[in-house]
């Protein structure tokens, strides 16, 4: 379980003056995925890294399962696997190593440890590159040991930050499917994304932030579906579509497409 | 700390270290490769000027005495060894070492024909009597120049004229040195062309025909008066050669190796250094590694293991390459500084050892700079930066043990690196290994290490080491928005602190100036407006909260009893340690500072007395030692840290040796009963009390044993009789009670 107790954090940019990034916000979650969307700068990885301990809030506490991420940051990071766009690999570590040695933080028994590293070898399909060096792999590849080295330790909060922003089609659909498949009891999985497709595919719940304040929480299906729950957040965020867009592609003269629901999708 | 995580971070970063091409090659490549390479070239360029043909000087003989001649012929005939000329014994001539390439005479005698030869000796023989008369004509050293005459504007020009004439003979024919006969056998005259190429070896050969002519005379006439060549020598000595050379060139060397040896530590440190700190925030692995459950302060100890490890092997391939080098290279180039110095390396096994054993504490230091330096870089380009000036300044720290007549001592001792080469040196050179100064010395550089290991590992913990771009919204009061910093760190009371060093130097110039007038003024005043006042202008400016920065706040009764309990412990702790470090001279000039104020102070009256050395010292220096510095450092350095060096900033701040360690041990419990009452003014009674006691136990001991009554006073004489190591350890004990005794918790409070 994850609580927001008023949190706020500011920053100081030399161009805007004070930022607001998280602004007193509250929030209680609990098992499932959630997901949090606004635009650029509205404070969705400020949130996250607060959750992570690698910012601590100026105002407020971030409970992870009762533990303050102020006061017992080791604890709290010992549940939580992280993972954000900006996160890269050791280049000059093998696949196994960079387990190996992500793992070794989090459990003590090497046997345990091995046995988890084959495990996810097998989810993950790794077994063709886990023994090459990461500089020599490609971006599908490195995701895929990065989501690897995310679940290894089969931590009970996952903290997802834009995990398919750069990838092609086919690996944002594997991590899509692997965020799917790593749903459990007792598991809080939250992910901040750009693509309210993904959103669909994958949440329970939708949080959406717009200047460090939350403006809504909620079932995203009480949104709607597909373009209805894109105008939805755009009003949400401050961003009206415009006339154009909102008319969809007929009024720009192109064939329609063919309706799509989340089933069809899956 | 988690030995089992900092292993594990060991492991890996090593691992990455090793594949890390540009470190490879820095620590291992280069050292392996590099001395060979020098060797190799320097062998083959030896080599390349042997073969090569010399351009030999030319000197012209005119007119000699027919001995000076053959002299002449003598000093510039060619070697005897050289691989062109085997048909003659080699001999070794005396000057060159057993194995060194012979001092080649690069001269050649040449034969002048009779009309070159008289405008030689014309020329030369008019010069040498117009200088001659010149010099006679030259007025008296100090003497005031009479204008000169037109006899003597004549000598002047013919002088030039001649001088050209000669210069032009001796250039057109390429001669370094023409050697010109008067007539007499007893004079030559010298004509060298000073700005011909070869004029220093033509010079050295016509110096020894000269010489040899010389000895040739003084034989002649020895023999006239009937004495033999032997006469010329009535002294004769030999020099037998007791100590190993390989030893006597250690001792030479002895200032340079310790130097070499830190040298090579530091470089081996540094792209471990930029690669495991730098390069983790470059290559956007920080983030993950700070979000895994492990103590920042592991992940340092963990990155300084490397760190050690890399400069470690470094050191140690540095010195077996230089060896073996030395030892290939050495019969080919110079035979006997070759085997000295690989001999001084093979022989020395036992010095080597120790070399290792003072290098440690060294190597750690300087690596946990070096990491600590790195860290705070944005890149690893910004961070070479960084690392630079901290090379130099260990070149400087080393570099000043290398000065021939510093010897370890106290003080040296406990600055880090130059403390601990200096005892390098000084087991080098052959004394007896000083275990002492090796101990001290290694004490202050893992001090210095630790320091530095808690310093960075806060700094790994701060939000803007993991994201750089985070800038500060300005300070205190100046600030643009938000809530400041609720504290300072340890780098702003540090600034804080200069001022007071510099404001209380000052007033100690003024003291000095003013011939010991106004001495209470010159204490004070420093005192409150350099000590005092900045402590209170930095709490007002941060917009720092004084309760909090200061620890102005006050205790309960029981912190009050707790300074109360200590004061006599304090005083006795003091005196204890006074008498067992060696006393400051008698006279007032060659001690510190402070023994003079108080001597100049005497006779002031005992209330000025206590004012000026209780009173105001006592809450002045409280308030930035305590106040200030301890909240700033503790931030910074965490408690541990924060007590040691505010403790060691206060006893610096007095300006005297000899008041160095009381003030220190005293510095330790005073900031230990601040954190322990939470409030500044326990430690301001400990403080003024203490100095009280100590101004009327040495200047007013009469007063206080009329004041006190007869069972106090015998206490006081009992305590003052017991030795001196027990007192301290009574001291000792009392303060560590008073100041660490565990609060009781009031059962209404909670």
């Amino acid at each position: 379980m994850l609580v927001f107790d008023a949190v706020a954090k500011s920053f100081f940019d030399p161009s805007r003056g004070e930022v607001r990034a998280v602004d007193g916000l509250s929030a209680t979650l609990g098992d499932g995925v959630t997901a949090l969307v606004g635009a650029n700068g509205a404070g969705k990885s400020t949130l996250l890294r607060l959750v992570t301990t690698l910012l601590t809030p100026d105002r407020g506490r971030v409970l992870v399962d009762g533990l303050d991420t102020r006061l017992q940051p080791e604890e709290v990071r010992a549940r939580l696997g992280y993972l954000s766009t900006t996160t890269r690999l050791y280049p000059r570590l093998t696949g196994r190593e960079l387990l190996g040695y992500a793992g070794g933080f989090f459990l003590r028994d090497r046997a345990a440890l091995a046995a988890r590293i084959a495990a996810m070898a097998e989810t993950f399909d790794l077994a063709a590159f886990i023994d090459q060096r990461i500089d020599g792999m490609s971006t599908g590849q490195l995701q895929r040991i990065n989501l690897a080295r995310t679940l290894l330790a089969d931590p009970d909060l996952l903290i997802l930050d834009e995990p398919t922003t750069g990838l092609d089609l086919i690996a944002a659909r594997h991590v899509v499917e692997a965020v799917r498949a790593a749903r459990r009891p007792g598991r809080l999985i939250v992910i901040a994304t750009h693509v309210l497709r993904e959103v669909e595919l994958m949440a329970d719940r939708l949080l959406v932030l717009r200047a460090g304040r939350l403006v809504f929480d909620g079932a995203p299906a009480t949104l709607g579906g597909g373009e209805a729950l894109e105008a939805a957040v755009h009003d949400l965020i401050g961003a009206p579509l415009t006339p154009l867009a909102a008319a969809g592609p007929a009024a720009q003269g192109l064939p329609a497409p063919p309706p799509t629901t989340p089933e069809a999708a899956r | 700390m988690n030995l089992r995580l900092i292993l594990h971070i060991f492991r890996k970063d090593g691992l990455e270290i090793l594949r890390d091409k540009r470190t490879l090659f820095v620590n291992i490549g280069l050292p392996v490769l590099l001395y060979p390479l020098i060797a190799l070239f320097v062998v083959q360029m030896i080599q390349l000027t042997r073969a090569q043909h010399v351009e030999p000087a030319r000197i012209a003989g005119v007119e000699v005495p027919a001995h000076l001649g053959d002299a002449l012929a003598r000093a510039v005939a060619p070697p005897k060894d050289d691989d062109d000329a085997p048909r003659e014994t080699p001999a070794k001539t005396p000057a060159g070492a057993p194995g060194m390439p012979r001092a080649r005479t690069a001269a050649e005698l040449i034969a002048v024909a009779p009309p070159l030869r008289e405008a030689l000796q014309q020329h030369a023989l008019e010069l040498d009597r117009l200088t001659r008369e010149l010099e006679r004509q030259r007025p008296a050293t100090g003497a005031i120049a009479p204008p000169p005459t037109p006899e003597l504007l004549d000598l002047r020009a013919r002088q030039e004229t001649e001088r050209t004439a000669l210069l032009d003979l001796l250039r057109d024919n390429d001669l370094a040195v023409a050697v010109i006969g008067t007539g007499d056998a007893n004079r030559v005259v010298l004509a060298p062309d000073d700005a011909n190429r070869h004029v220093e070896e033509a010079r050295r050969a016509v110096e020894r025909a000269l010489e040899d002519y010389h000895r040739g005379l003084v034989v002649e006439r020895l023999g006239a008066a009937g004495l033999g060549a032997e006469a010329l020598r009535p002294l004769e000595r030999s020099v037998v050669t007791v100590a190993p050379v390989a030893e006597s060139i250690r001792t030479r060397l002895a200032g340079m190796i310790p130097l070499l040896l830190v040298m090579l530590a530091i470089s081996g440190a540094f792209y471990p250094a930029l690669d495991l700190i730098a390069g983790e925030r470059e290559r956007g692995t920080l983030e993950s590694l700070m979000s895994w459950p492990v103590a920042r302060r592991d992940i340092f100890l963990g990155k300084l293991l490397v760190t050690c490890a890399a400069a470690a092997i470094s050191v140690i391939l540095n010195l077996l390459s230089l060896a073996l080098t030395a030892a290939l290279a050495g019969s080919q180039i110079a035979g006997g500084a070759g085997a000295g110095v690989s001999g001084m390396l093979a022989v020395g096994g036992g010095t080597l050892l120790l070399s290792f054993l003072v290098l440690v504490p060294i190597t750690i230091t300087l690596a946990a700079l070096s990491l600590a330096l790195a860290g705070l870089a944005a890149s690893s380009k910004e961070a070479q930066n960084y690392l630079s000036p901290l090379l130099l300044v260990v070149m400087v720290a080393a570099g000043v043990a290398a000065t021939p007549d510093l010897r370890p001592s106290l003080v040296l001792d406990l600055v880090p690196i130059t403390g601990s080469v200096l005892v390098l040196k000084e087991s080098l050179a052959g004394a007896a290994l000083p275990v002492f100064h090796l101990a001290m010395a290694s004490a202050a550089s893992l001090a210095l290490a630790a320091v530095v290991v808690s310093w960075a590992a806060r700094l790994l913990d701060s939000e803007r080491f993991r994201y750089p771009g985070l800038v500060r919204a300005g300070w205190g009061r100046f600030r643009r928005w938000g809530l400041g910093e609720p504290l300072p760190n340890g780098l702003e009371v540090m600034a804080v602190f200069a001022i007071a060093v510099g404001g209380m130097t000052f007033g100690a110039g003024a003291f000095m100036r003013w011939q010991h007038q106004w001495v209470p003024l010159f204490v004070a005043g420093p005192l409150l407006l350099f000590v005092a006042l900045p402590a209170l202008a930095h709490c007002w400016l941060g917009a720092y909260r004084a309760r909090e920065l200061l620890q102005l706040a006050w205790p309960r009764a029981s912190g009050l009893l707790r300074s109360g309990f200590a004061l006599p412990f304090a005083v006795l702790t003091s005196i204890a340690i006074g008498s067992l470090q060696p006393a400051p001279p008698p006279d007032a000039a060659g001690s510190g500072m402070l023994e003079q104020v108080v001597a100049a102070l005497r006779g002031n009256g005992l209330l000025v007395e206590l004012l000026c050395l209780a009173v105001i010292p006592g809450i002045c220096e409280e308030l930035l030692c305590r106040g200030t510095l301890l909240t700033g450092l503790r931030r910074s350095l965490g408690d541990t840290g924060g007590v040691l060096i505010s403790a060691f900033l206060f006893a610096t701040l007095h300006l005297s040796p000899y008041r160095f360690l009381p003030q220190f041990t005293l510095g330790i419990f005073l900031a230990l009963l601040t954190l322990r009452t939470r409030s500044l003014l326990p430690a301001i009674l400990l403080h003024a009390g203490h100095n009280a006691l100590a101004v009327l136990l040495s200047d007013h001991h009469d007063t206080l044993v009329q004041v006190l009554p007869e069972p106090a006073h015998r206490l006081l004489s009992a305590i003052a009789h017991l030795p001196a190591p027990v007192a301290l350890a009574i001291g000792l004990a009392g303060l560590v009670i008073c100041t660490s005794l565990p609060r009781r918790t009031a059962p209404a409070a909670a």
